[in-house]
């Protein structure tokens, strides 16, 4: 049995999505996640959704029980391509997230690759453990669109 | 939140807010901002139990290290 409202029980089922996405680049559903859990798939079904009602900024595909956004990765894919050693298998959340992928690869060398959205023209970052060493072309810079401080409301995050 | 090549495509690009020129920020800023501790603990067994809620604490700091403490990017407390 996995008790949603049991925080270590999240945990498991936290770590366990989180690997996933790291070793494959997609986030697993909630029926494979239950023989790794040891639980019914109604429970990894019911933990997925408690884990974002807890308030980590991810969500599921509207409508549905489908993983889309485990930030700081993606399994829907988007415009940040993060490759690890010559392979590109993941998708960042959005371009700050981007910055924070280098924290699942510890020790290793990620690559943002993106085009501009104004120009479409490429960019390129490399980062190893938080330091950047490429950064292409080096006028690259963030952009939030809309205040930043909504996001503490877990009620404006999108899908939610 | 996006990356863009330099401040000059953010203001050409069909979809700027006007309002948010303060939403501008560097890449050495936004690396403190997701470079805190609990970032690096994303993979840790023990992760919502012990890192999750220092996220936007965290976060306060960082913003007023980067000299953004202000509303556009600030929670409320």
């Amino acid at each position: 049995m996995l008790d949603v409202a049991d925080v270590t029980a999240l945990d498991r089922v936290f770590h366990a999505i989180m690997t996933r996405l790291v070793a494959t680049g997609q986030a697993p559903h909630y029926a494979e996640l239950a023989p790794a859990l040891g639980c019914t798939p109604e429970e990894a079904r019911q933990a997925v959704h408690a884990i974002f009602r807890r308030g980590y900024p991810g969500w599921v595909h509207p409508g549905t029980d489908l993983i889309a956004s485990f930030p700081p990765l993606n399994s829907l894919p988007t415009q940040y391509r993060i490759s690890v050693g010559g392979a590109q298998r993941w998708f960042a959340r959005c371009g700050f997230e981007a910055l924070a992928t280098c924290w699942l690869f510890p020790g290793r060398t990620v690559r943002i690759e993106a085009p501009c959205l104004d120009c479409a023209r490429p960019m390129v970052l490399e980062i190893p453990d938080g330091r950047l060493v490429t950064v292409d072309p080096p006028t690259i810079v963030g952009h939030c669109n809309s205040p930043w401080s909504l996001l503490a409301d877990p009620a404006r995050l999108p899908f939610m | 939140m996006n990356l863009f090549r330099a401040e000059e495509d953010i203001r050409r690009w069909a979809l700027f807010d006007p309002a948010s020129a303060d939403g501008i920020i560097s890449l050495p800023d936004l690396l403190r901002l997701f470079g805190t501790e609990s970032r690096r603990h994303l993979l840790d067994g023990d992760y919502l139990a012990r890192w999750a809620g220092q996220r936007w604490p965290e976060r306060r700091e960082a913003l007023q290290q980067i000299g953004k403490a202000i509303p556009y990017w600030m929670p409320a407390a």
